[in-house]
């Protein structure tokens, strides 16, 4: 991907532009704002990573402007700010998802790679597989390799995200709040055991895991080739 | 209070102002009552002179001429203040003093002098009657009246003294009293300001004005009071919380780079990520609890139905109590709906966080339940309960504030926010928060005000 960092704060850029090099991105990096703005509006990026607090023009009015040229580069909003205000904020002005600082490399990286520009899904789509795996939309069925697989509403919701962003890493915290709406930090085992109890049912009974633990970062659905 | 203190006080500024205005409005009250009085006096002196003169008159034409001057001896005070001069036609003065040069004219203002009285430079009014060719001068001093308006003066002259010096020395006692309660004002917001937050306006129980803005500033003091006790309290639990996980914190850092401990040093950062991941989390539920109990977000409540979140919480909830070897036994929603005026995503939070407590504080084994229902009256009411340990009576109150944390949970996770958040959303909610003995166990009950 082609991500451009909009960052003031020297060494947290140099630290996301070098980690997101290492992953295998063509990375820039920008302080200012405004140049920032022209660098949106006149470059190709697939994702950018917008700071908040900058100098010359905020990072909120930077993202409301290049959203009111009609550009739908994905952004990803970073900020030292964690209120839930905040974050709805940012979310309304247009950012696709929102990072409160201090954060680990590994969720920035699984953010963006969320967001970042895919084919995309038509909204008429009514199945969605995964190597056997299968999930009807409407009538909500579930399937491996031909066996029928029951799931509770919450399982059903946790396996077509997965499904949605097959290979790609899901935090816990990105399940957290796209599966449960849930914007704080759970003191107990809610996704380890909710994940356990897909696994069970996806996995367990059939040859070859989909379901993989991603250390120190979440999980990813990807199919064995 | 020196006088530059007291010339700026408003109460004696009043004080002089009221003075001035009553000694002015006195002056020309007297200055018009004495004119008043003065023209009466002066007219009663000259009626006095007809009257006088009158009689006289009258005697002659009954009696003639001698009788009228026999006469004159017995009007009185005649010789002292009143002089009569009697002649006859041929110019023979029957009585009186030798008046030199008297020109026989009436006149309300003639001097003694001029009547030919030595040394007399009082007025008199004087009035003079033909007499068939006798003529009769009647003259009576002004003296008299005279006297009466210099005492009306002067007595007016001393009383506006008096009554001013009288008025002054009430007035700067007032004046004093008012000042000494408004500095008593100043004083106690100088002490306040200084840091001294104990500090009240002593205050006199009356419902006069001065008392009443001591009141007033009483209460805001008071709720200054409270506001800069919880800064500083929420400021010591920082600095004290925080210096806990810093050491820790610093702990694992050092067993990274000790050396001959490679091994360990994986360990050991992965430990410090953790640490840090928990001090940020302590920093953003303290920014929550303050941004909740600004109230901003109730601009954003809307009508929330509690049945299915907790069916939710229940589903999400439950497979985990159970990995704990916890028993859960919900009650069925009533299909009812319960709404209550909130913001969804905290009420979530507020629930999930007294079910993750329940689960994490009670044993394996242990039973849990949480449910919704309807008060007559009109409140709803959710509840989370278990047969756990159970927090002591005294501590209820107290697991309510920001890093309180019972002894045994002392060595659990969790920044010791988490009751705190609870109670800052339920405030929002203006919902009422009790924890009870659930005999045994803890009951927690929310009740909202219905709709």
């Amino acid at each position: 991907m082609k991500v451009l960092v909009v960052e003031d704060d020297t060494a947290t850029r140099a630290y996301v532009v070098s980690g997101l090099t290492g992953a295998g991105h063509i990375v820039d990096g920008v302080a200012d704002g405004v140049d920032g703005l022209g660098m949106i509006l006149a470059g190709t990026y697939d994702a950018v990573v917008l700071d908040r607090m900058l100098p010359g023009l905020d990072g909120l009015a930077v993202l409301k402007a290049i959203r009111a040229a009609g550009n739908h580069t994905p952004v990803l909003f970073l900020s030292a700010i964690a209120g839930l205000d905040d974050r709805v904020e940012g979310l309304e002005a247009g950012a696709d998802d929102y990072l409160v600082k201090p954060f680990a490399f590994s969720e920035l990286a699984a953010r963006l790679g969320a967001i970042g520009r895919r084919p995309a899904i038509s909204a008429d789509e009514t199945r969605l597989v995964v190597g056997d795996l299968q999930m009807e939309l409407l009538t909500r069925r579930v399937s491996r390799a031909g066996t029928e697989i029951q799931l509770l509403p919450k399982e059903f919701d946790l396996l077509k995200y997965f499904m949605r962003n097959e290979d790609r890493v899901l935090s816990r915290a990105m399940l957290l709040e796209r599966v449960w709406d849930f914007h704080f930090d759970p003191q107990t085992t809610v996704v380890e055991t909710h994940i356990s109890r897909l696994r069970a049912k996806i996995d367990k009974p059939f040859d070859g895991p989909l379901l993989h633990t991603v250390k120190n970062v979440g999980y990813r659905l990807h199919a064995p080739r | 209070m020196r006088l530059a203190n007291l010339r700026a006080s408003t109460a004696f500024r009043l004080v002089v102002i009221l003075i001035a205005a009553y000694v002015t409005t006195f002056a020309i009250a007297g200055a018009f009552g004495l004119f008043v009085v003065a023209d009466e006096l002066d007219e009663r002196v000259t009626l006095n002179a007809h009257d006088i003169a009158a009689t006289l008159e009258a005697t002659y034409r009954a009696s003639g001429l001698d009788a009228a001057t026999s006469a004159i001896r017995t009007v009185p005070e005649v010789g002292d203040d009143v002089v009569v001069w009697l002649a006859d036609p041929s110019g023979v003065v029957l009585a009186g003093p030798s008046i030199v040069g008297l020109t026989a004219t009436e006149d309300d203002n003639v001097d003694g002098m001029t009547l030919g009285l030595d040394e007399d430079d009082e007025a008199y009014s004087v009035v003079v009657r033909d007499l068939d060719g006798a003529t009769l001068v009647v003259a009576v001093s002004n003296e008299d009246a005279d006297e009466i308006t210099e005492v009306v003066v002067v007595s007016f002259v001393l009383a506006t003294l008096v009554a001013l010096a009288v008025a002054l020395a009430i007035g700067s006692v007032l004046a004093r009293r008012s000042h000494h309660r408004l500095i008593a004002v100043t004083d106690t917001l100088s002490a306040v300001a200084s840091g001294r937050m104990a500090e009240r306006v002593p205050t006199r129980g009356t419902t006069d004005d001065l008392d009443r803005l001591s009141e007033k500033v009483n209460v805001a003091l008071t709720q200054l009071e409270s506001t800069v006790d919880q800064i500083r309290q929420v400021a010591n639990d920082i600095a004290h919380d925080l210096r806990h996980p810093l050491g820790r914190l610093r702990i694992s850092i050092e067993r990274a780079r000790s050396p001959g401990n490679a091994s360990d040093v994986e360990e050991a950062l992965d430990t410090a990520l953790s640490q840090v991941t928990d001090m940020a989390a302590t920093f953003d539920a303290l920014l929550s609890i303050a941004t909740l109990e600004s109230g901003r977000q109730r601009d954003r409540f809307v009508d929330v139905d509690l049945n299915p979140i907790l069916s939710m919480l229940h589903e999400t909830y439950a497979p985990v109590a159970e990995d704990n070897g916890q028993i859960v036994s919900a009650e069925i929603p009533s299909p009812d709906a319960v709404i209550v005026r909130g913001d969804a995503r905290l009420v979530t939070q507020l629930l999930a966080n007294l079910i993750e407590n329940a689960i994490r504080h009670s044993p394996a084994g242990a039973q849990l339940s949480w449910g919704t229902h309807s008060n007559d009256g009109g409140t709803v009411a959710v509840w989370v309960a278990d047969d756990g340990p159970g927090i002591p009576a005294a501590d209820r109150d107290k697991v309510l504030r920001r890093f309180f944390r019972l002894d045994r949970s002392r060595t659990t996770t969790g920044g010791g926010l988490g009751l705190a958040l609870v109670k800052a959303i339920a405030d929002l909610h203006a919902a009422n928060l009790s924890l009870d003995d659930a005999e045994p166990g803890l009951r927690v009950t929310l009740t909202f005000n219905g709709l």
